[in-house]
């Protein structure tokens, strides 16, 4: 009987990614969950009556953004999923300008707007990020739509307006649950936003987790809440899966060339919905542009108060270094496991990488916090930051690589080994070169990723390690139109760089990688 | 009465259709015959409303119905795939353009029709082609359209089922009396099916009539060969 031979490099090649989510995820989720039921069970009113009305302006204003969100991207919608017209490609990457935005970016955009402390602000941001969520999801489902199912109602005597209500809407009804679940998934976790536009009037979970542990310094109470929107999100996830295996989309989907132009007064509306949706979206980022050009020479001042600009920007600069290459090794060496093996493990693995995912970036921020004292005290580490960065990154890199990986011909790798390669050269002549393109583009997210993260940041940043998000928070939550000429003004810095990085990303962007 | 004046129809600088012109009397079934890319599917649609003729217009009893939206033409087409609704199912599919209380009641006359008695609960990914064919007829005729319009009828169906469809789709039309054009490549088909016949190449209507009288009096060597 042959013996199972235990193969030793697979088992390096699965332990770092292993040993780093187990302590820096799973490890720091367990002392969250041991720390926020101990509280609960203590029955703490604090805990109660926050919870209530923290809970309850959550739920609400998630799904009035929501609901706004759908409203406001409804024309552009029709426009790019009925037809297809000239410029439509520029237009669906225009739209997306908002969604790729640091939140400090559009916090401060709507800062500039004049329109702070307000509900009206929030569900406003909320509607401008998400607009790209509805207009891409539906969007792209609705242009493939077999369209003589319109005709065909049509024929039977409907009006254009009960085509859209007994055929259209029914039929693309996949993709406006995906929408909306994510829309409100981003808006029930959203952090930066509410808490740069709803000060402390205004808390979600998120923002009273962050107030409960950096300013009032109560632990367990903030880990209480965490578990509680842990609870909350999976919850909505599980729903959502559950709802997605029922009503899968079964129907035939057609070709997009039969995507018809629009002729007359269609062609009025086609134009008018995408210049009028564009127009509305580019104000708070012209505002914000043309508000900070006095400001650009306060980057050079060192403000001694909170940080020196520039010291941030060389922060956030060298955290996206340490991230990325973190977050691609980790990343790289899981893809390879996962793509290699099969059986229990690898799946069990696969799933576990995507966990950070649904993950809340305050929940965290929190963990390290509360969780790195053990071994050794790494709380006041400069590691934390990119590390925090990197666990955010590695469910993109591994979603970006592992599709290609797992296209590689078996046979290329069976034939570098009748060749003579070892194991290792295999996958280092091989498989490397294959997936470097991936890997790039993987990069480039991680990239953008740490340069915009705050809500993980604002746990683990020293005061004398602010990265640009950080700062520009600092800035903005001190009075005074110096301080906030120079959050403007980083706003536009960061915004430049995570376009920068989106564009050389882009030229390596092969089909839809990468998509929500 | 049915008329097709001069229709033309250019998309995308490409002339679809010339100077089509085309009468189908009530209660007459007119066949098209044609090879494939010969427009006969873009004639339909531009009958149905579904394609705005480019010049030219179409008159129904004398009345210019050119510039009617599809919906209000009461001018009934299947489609080419059928195009059944997938989130609905057999009953809901026939019943699509009927309103009213009678709705249920001609659901089930029209499942009768096509000898589907008691496939309305059905679902749509359920059916097997030839089902799906007899559902889509039933559909069209269901809200008792002026006029009827069926896009290779049997087109996707395999040669056993075809020749026992192409009876049975004539006998219902014919028991209605309705007006129709039928649209196949088949000429077979299409002879069994209609009382004339409009021969279509490359966006013109080359000839109409029966296939004899063709045969006799051809309008071209095309014509002779196509046929023969």
């Amino acid at each position: 009987m042959p013996t199972r031979r235990i193969r030793w490099g697979w088992v390096a090649v699965a332990a770092l990614p292993a040993l780093f989510l187990t302590y820096f995820f799973a490890y720091p989720l367990g002392r969250i969950l041991s720390l926020g039921l101990s509280e609960m069970s203590i029955g703490s009113t604090g805990l109660q009556s926050r919870l209530v009305s923290v809970g309850w302006f959550t739920l609400w204003q998630a799904t009035l953004s929501t609901v706004l969100t759908f409203i406001f991207a409804a024309p552009m919608t029709w426009a790019v999923g009925r037809y297809e017209f000239r410029g439509r490609k520029l237009a669906m990457a225009l739209v997306t300008v908002p969604f790729v935005l640091p939140t400090v970016v559009v916090g401060t955009a709507f800062v500039a707007l004049g329109w702070r402390e307000s509900i009206g602000a929030i569900l406003a941001a909320h509607v401008f990020f998400n607009v790209a969520v509805v207009v891409r999801t539906v969007g792209s489902q609705w242009r493939r739509l077999d369209p003589d199912l319109l005709n065909a109602a049509a024929t039977l005597g409907a009006s254009p307006l009960e085509v859209m209500r007994r055929v259209t809407l029914p039929l693309l009804r996949p993709s406006l649950a995906a929408a909306a679940s994510i829309v409100f998934l981003f808006t029930f976790t959203s952090f930066g936003v509410i808490l740069i536009l709803g000060g402390f009037t205004f808390a979600t979970l998120e923002v009273e987790i962050y107030r409960q542990a950096i300013v009032l310094f109560d632990l367990p109470l903030a880990a209480a809440l965490a578990v509680i929107q842990l609870v909350g999100v999976s919850l909505a996830l599980y729903l959502y899966s559950r709802y997605q295996e029922r009503h899968s989309a079964s129907w035939e989907l057609a070709s997009e060339d039969a995507v018809p132009r629009p002729a007359g007064r269609a062609r009025i509306g086609v134009y008018g919905s995408i210049i009028g949706t564009l127009a509305v979206l580019a104000i708070p980022l012209a505002v914000l542009l043309t508000r900070s050009l006095g400001s650009f020479d306060d980057l050079f001042a060192a403000d001694l108060i909170v940080g020196s600009p520039v010291e941030a920007i060389r922060n956030s600069l060298l955290t996206a270094v340490a991230a990325t290459a973190i977050a691609l090794v980790i990343g790289i060496m899981a893809a390879t496991f996962v793509s290699h093996r099969s059986g229990t493990l690898s799946r069990w693995f696969d799933t576990t990488l995507m966990l950070p995912l649904g993950t809340s970036a305050v929940a965290i921020g929190l963990g390290f916090i509360v969780a790195l004292d053990w071994p050794v005290d790494l709380r006041a580490s400069l590691a934390l930051v990119p590390i925090a960065h990197a666990l955010v990154a590695i469910p993109f890199v591994v979603r970006i690589v592992l599709p290609t990986m797992r296209s590689i011909d078996p046979d290329l790798r069976h034939a570098a080994a009748t060749l003579g390669a070892k194991p290792i050269s295999v996958w280092r002549r091989v498989d490397l070169p294959l997936v470097s393109r991936a890997a790039l583009v993987a990069a480039g997210f991680s990239v953008v990723i740490s340069l915009g993260e705050f809500g993980a940041t604002t746990f683990v940043a020293r005061p004398n390690t602010a990265t640009i998000p950080t700062l520009i928070f600092r800035l903005l939550s001190r009075p005074g139109p110096a301080s906030f000429g120079t959050a403007m003004a980083l706003s536009i810095v960061l915004a430049a760089l995570t376009a920068a990085v989106i564009l050389w990303v882009d030229r390596f962007r092969v089909g839809d990688i990468g998509s929500f | 009465m049915l008329e097709v004046r001069d229709v033309d129809v250019t998309i995308d600088g490409v002339r679809i259709l010339e100077d089509v012109d085309l009468t189908v009397h009530n209660g007459e079934i007119v066949g098209i015959l044609g090879p494939s890319g010969s427009g006969k599917s873009t004639l339909l649609r531009a009958i149905a409303g579904i394609i705005e003729p480019t010049s030219g217009s179409i008159l129904w009893d004398g009345e210019d119905v050119t510039r009617v939206p599809t919906h209000l033409r009461q001018f009934g087409l299947m489609f080419q795939g059928f195009a059944l609704f997938p989130h609905l199912t057999v009953g809901e599919n026939i019943g699509f353009g009927l309103q009213g209380k009678e709705a249920g009641a001609t659901v089930d006359e029209a499942l009768d029709w096509v000898g589907m008695t008691g496939f309305a609960e059905r679902k749509i990914d359920d059916l097997s082609g030839g089902e799906r064919q007899r559902v889509a007829l039933a559909r069209t005729l269901a809200p008792e359209p002026r006029l009827v319009m069926l896009d290779e009828p049997l087109g996707a169906l395999d040669r056993h089922l075809r020749e026992r469809l192409v009876g049975e789709t004539r006998e219902l039309l014919r028991q209605r009396g309705a007006t129709a054009i039928v649209v196949t490549h088949d000429r077979d088909e299409a002879a069994e099916m209609s009382d004339r016949l409009a021969l279509m190449r490359e966006g013109h209507i080359v000839q109409t009539g029966t296939v004899s009288e063709m045969l006799t009096d051809p309008a071209d060597d095309w014509v002779t060969s196509f046929l023969g």
